[in-house]
């Protein structure tokens, strides 16, 4: 079978210059474009694409409100004297773009206030979008955030060799030169961002019913539920076919519309049964890992729209290459539309995620995204103070000139008093003494006619800008082993303490996971979360029995760390186990090779710097769960000892 | 500014369109909770909703938009100051639909020294903040859920005594910051504090609709407003005319609809049933059920009301563990069940 995708990193990368196109049409709704990928010379040429429309206006995590919204010029008052005024960037980008790089490290509260303002401002104020977001495939990215709700377009950078890029585009400067020449021809004197302007009928283009219908069933399919994706759908299909110089909106149009904004926000896939292998084998194997009746449970909403949009199975075939659309085919019976735009769809997936769309499905609506996750701090690892957010804690003086930006004016007055008088002395005493940073000096001469009315005189030395605490925060990764040897135990006792530390966690409003391991691999059966009901509800369910792959629980957990560690967080493992290991790594049924992978393990989460606790849910303390705890540099306890009560003490560290 | 999205023009989501016309009749019920993914109209909602309010009597010029009717020892300082000497200006305008982003600060929110003022004058003045801007509209937080815990602090506080007491950089104010608290999330994402949670009056869920006609016209209708705001906003003037004429003459009516002694003994049976803490639950059924009665016309709250009012305004207190299941309308509704009242 013909593999859907093997044509895709060059049909994606012609999509992704077509949404360039596309926000050139209609540069006033689809402004706003999320690219998703890693740095390169694809990107670069995309970023440059978008940029010949829009200027762009960079934002960075260091990027304050102030720079942001427009404020106050503090240093430059205080110079002057007088009030001084910046525009911020979001009035400056008016006519331009905001560039967000790295947007998936970006501070949660910038995110939030450059969405508020671009719904709060009316669309011809509003700036441009271009978000690049560079997580990598198991990050949770910016894609499930406020902001990346807002843009309309959302554009995958394929991995193309040079050669395909140079090739693609030559083909464009050609086409751009043919077309320039014509509108030359046409109009004289405007130059390429007027093009909106010139053909002002986008929104004229029109648009069938049956088509909307087939985009709207196929955002339900997709479980794509905002109706801001659908609309940006409707209108990229317009600009499209706009493009084209088309009147009414062809089914390659929607085509095309459909894999820049529906796809890649596609939650699940609910597939005719026997259309396409690979998702639907990642999905049973997924389903497969799981407790039915924890997936039946979870997924009430998501299951019921499977079952009921079952019932459409035109079977595909064979899946033929959709990104060529037949030019000359322009009358599509509207049998074959929803095929259309199904195949488009999947076509512009990449592989990966085509197969991860089934665990999608379960984990996204599950695990808290980036939206939630970075509630507090992203931007301030574990520095506590000087954080530009939090609960004041206290003023010192400035110490960067970014600093000044939160100048705290009594402060600064009282540190400016004791000084007036000899300050005010300063004819008598002869320039020098305090004239060191005489450049923020409210009084640019310091010998004024001695009937003006004093001034203070503030020096820099006496700027002081309050601070703020701000306490990064805490997940605690629960590494919980459900193998044979555990259950007889005490795998109930673990649970139930487990369920005391996230009593505990959600008073502090820490986020929790979860990793089991059993069987032969270990999972992720909760990404962090702050919802508590589910965390319960993934222990509840959590099934008993099977081998005990210790190492892999353990790779897993350094794994998650390591990714909470680039998040900004500060991650808390707790592991319960017996410490008994009998599957390696490579899921060999070797017990010596099992022991040495686990010691192998830990000695990597040694390495990971987090805090680790080590719980032996073993009847009596063992020796080589203890040998293993101090590997990895954890706290060991066993677990008759503590008794669960003392348990949440210990691991917040109070202990 | 383009006029937003008409009110009467938001297909379906009909508890969050009702619940926050009775958070507009009665500013006393406490604010609406609104849970729901993205994309659901929320905000959209209450954007529309700005426009919508009757238009309130302010003081000219008065930065807390102070009502002139009212007791001279209830206005903020500059408004006392001005009144008196001369009858203070008046002026009517929309009622204030305040956003608070996630990612303001505590300044901006209780207002601050205003620096401008400090620099170039050398004068002590304070800024008025959200809060001040907020009194007697609406104060809007989306993702409420995610709020920083330092800034919720301030928001209970001032939202339970409707006064803003700001202590801070030498200043020292206090300034009516009486406003409808709208708060919208995911729980999904994050649960509310508790504490916060119960301040709400009323809470909906809203989702997106799994209707394909619906979503449809959603879109179409979206999409012919984004076409031309100007001719679309015209086109549903009369009905959300109509929708404020219904406030407004619900506003006047409210005092005078009555809820008598077995009617309000339906309402403590039902809070007893369901365990509800406090009796904050009962009085904003009863205040719901008013606003509600008021709205539709009603001169009595009869169980009709009850019913359709009961899942809105006690959904949201019956987590009391933070380990319980929450699917608290189904027990809201179970116990209604058990009680005989028709939903």
């Amino acid at each position: 079978m013909t593999s859907p995708t093997r044509d895709a990193p060059r049909l994606q990368l012609r999509l992704a210059f077509t949404a360039m196109d596309i926000v050139a049409v209609d540069f006033r709704r689809l402004r706003g474009v999320l690219l998703r990928g890693r740095t390169g010379p694809v990107r670069d040429a995309l970023q440059a694409a978008f940029e010949m429309h829009l200027k762009l206006y960079r934002v960075s995590s260091a990027t304050t409100q102030e720079q942001l919204h427009g404020g106050i010029d503090t240093a430059r008052t205080l110079a002057t004297a007088s009030v001084v005024r910046q525009d911020g960037l979001i009035t400056r980008a008016r006519e331009g773009a905001l560039l967000l790089a790295s947007a998936e490290r970006l501070p949660a509260a910038l995110i939030h206030s450059i969405s508020a303002a671009v719904d709060a401002l009316p669309s011809n104020e509003t700036p441009g979008l271009l978000v690049l977001d560079e997580s990598l495939d198991d990050e949770s990215g910016i894609a499930d955030t406020v902001l990346a709700e807002r843009l309309p377009l959302h554009v995958f950078v394929p991995d193309v060799t040079l050669e395909e890029l140079e090739t693609l585009l030559a083909e464009r400067r050609e086409s751009e030169a043919v077309r320039r020449a014509e509108r030359q021809a046409v109009c004289d004197g405007h130059d390429y961002p007027a093009q909106a302007e010139e053909r002002p009928d986008v929104a004229a283009v029109r648009l069938e019913d049956n088509v909307l219908e087939e985009m709207t069933r196929l955002a339900m399919r997709l479980g794509v539920d905002s109706s801001q994706a659908l609309l940006a759908c409707v209108q990229a299909a317009r600009a499209h076919a706009h493009l084209h110089h088309r009147q009414i909106v062809e089914p390659e149009d929607a085509a095309v519309a459909v894999q820049l904004t529906l796809a890649p926000r596609a939650r699940f896939l609910d597939q005719p049964a026997d259309a396409e292998q690979a998702p639907d084998d990642a999905r049973d194997r997924q389903e497969a890992d799981r407790p039915e009746d924890e997936v039946e449970r979870e997924e009430p909403a998501e299951q019921s729209s499977t079952d009921a949009a079952q019932e459409p199975p035109e079977a595909l075939p064979e899946p033929p290459d959709p990104g060529k659309p037949d030019e000359d085919d322009d009358r599509v019976s509207a049998q074959e539309l929803p095929d259309r735009l199904i195949e488009a769809a999947l076509a512009v997936l990449p592989e990966r995620l085509l197969a991860g769309l089934a665990q999608a499905a379960a984990t996204r609506r599950k695990g808290e995204q980036f939206g939630g996750a970075s509630a507090s701090g992203r931007d301030d690892d574990s520095s506590v103070l000087n954080a530009h957010r939090g609960r004041p804690a206290g003023v010192s003086r400035p110490r960067s000139r970014s600093d000044v930006h939160k100048v705290n004016v009594l402060e600064t007055l009282k540190a400016a008093i004791p000084y007036q008088r000899l300050r005010s002395g300063h004819d008598r005493a002869g320039p020098g003494l305090f004239e060191r940073d005489s450049r923020l000096d409210p009084r640019q001469s310091p010998r004024q006619p001695p009937q003006q009315p004093a001034r203070l005189e503030i020096r820099h030395a006496d700027l002081r800008v309050t601070r703020f605490r701000h306490s990064p925060r805490t997940t605690t990764v629960f590494v919980v082993d459900a193998s044979g040897s555990a259950a007889m135990n005490r795998l109930a006792e673990a649970k139930g303490a487990v369920e005391l530390l996230l009593g505990e966690c959600y008073v502090r409003r820490d986020r929790v996971a979860l990793v089991t391991f059993r069987g032969e691999q270990a999972s992720l059966d909760l990404s962090p979360t702050r919802s508590l009901t589910r965390a319960r509800r993934a222990l509840q369910s959590l099934p008993g029995g099977g081998g005990t792959p210790l190492a892999a629980g353990f790779g897993l957990a350094a794994e998650l760390i390591g990714q909470l560690h680039r998040a900004g967080e500060v991650p808390v493992c707790v592991f319960m186990t017996d410490g008994k290991a009998n599957i390696a790594l490579d899921g060999a049924r070797s017990r010596e090779k099992a022991l040495a992978d686990a010691d192998q393990q830990a000695a990597r989460l040694a390495r990971s710097g987090a805090r680790l606790i080590f719980i032996d849910t073993s009847p009596r303390p063992q020796a080589p769960a203890c040998a293993l705890a101090a590997r990895m540099q954890a706290r060991y306890l066993p677990l008759p000892r503590t008794g669960a009560r003392g348990l949440p003490d210990i691991v917040t560290g109070r202990v | 500014m383009s006029s937003p999205f008409p009110f009467s023009a938001i297909v379906g989501q009909e508890d969050m369109k009702l619940a926050l016309q009775m958070a507009a009749v009665d500013s006393s019920l406490g604010g609406v909770l609104v849970f729901g993914d993205r994309g659901t109209g929320k905000t959209t909602a209450m954007r529309a909703l700005a426009s919508l309010l009757p238009k309130i009597r302010v003081v000219e010029g008065c930065a807390f938009a102070c009502d002139p009717e009212d007791d001279p020892a209830k206005l903020c300082p500059a408004c006392q100051a001005a009144v008196a000497g001369a009858p203070l200006e008046v002026t009517w305008r929309g009622a204030s639909v305040v956003d608070l982003p996630l990612g303001a600060t505590e300044d901006r929110i209780v207002g601050a020294l205003d620096i401008e003022k400090a620099l170039a004058q050398g004068i002590k003045a304070y800024e008025p903040g959200l809060l001040a801007a907020a009194n007697r509209g609406f104060l809007y937080i989306d993702e409420v859920n995610l709020l920083e815990d330092h800034l919720v602090d301030v928001l209970l506080d001032v939202s339970v005594s409707g006064i803003n007491v700001v202590e801070r950089d030498g200043l020292s104010i206090r300034h009516a910051a009486r406003f409808i608290l709208v708060g919208s999330g995911n729980p999904e994402e994050g649960e509310l504090r508790p504490q916060l949670l119960d301040r709400f009056g009323l809470s909906v869920d809203v989702s997106t609709p799994a209707d394909v006609d619906q979503r449809m016209s959603i879109v179409r209708l979206r999409d012919e407003y984004e076409t031309d705001a100007a001719g679309f906003c015209q086109r549903y003037a009369l009905k959300d005319q109509r929708i404020r004429e219904r406030i407004e003459s619900a506003r006047a009516t409210l005092a005078d609809t009555i809820v008598d002694d077995a009617t309000l003994r339906r309402m403590s049976e039902l809070c007893l049933a369901l365990g509800t803490d406090g009796l904050r639950g009962e009085l904003t059924l009863l205040r719901a059920c008013r606003a509600f009665a008021a709205l539709e016309g009603d001169d009595y709250v009869n169980e009709v009301h009850i019913g359709r009012i009961a899942a809105m305004a006690l959904a949201h207190r019956l987590r009391r563990d933070p380990l319980d299941e929450s699917g608290s309308s189904v027990r809201v509704q179970r116990a209604m069940d058990t009680l005989g009242l028709a939903a």
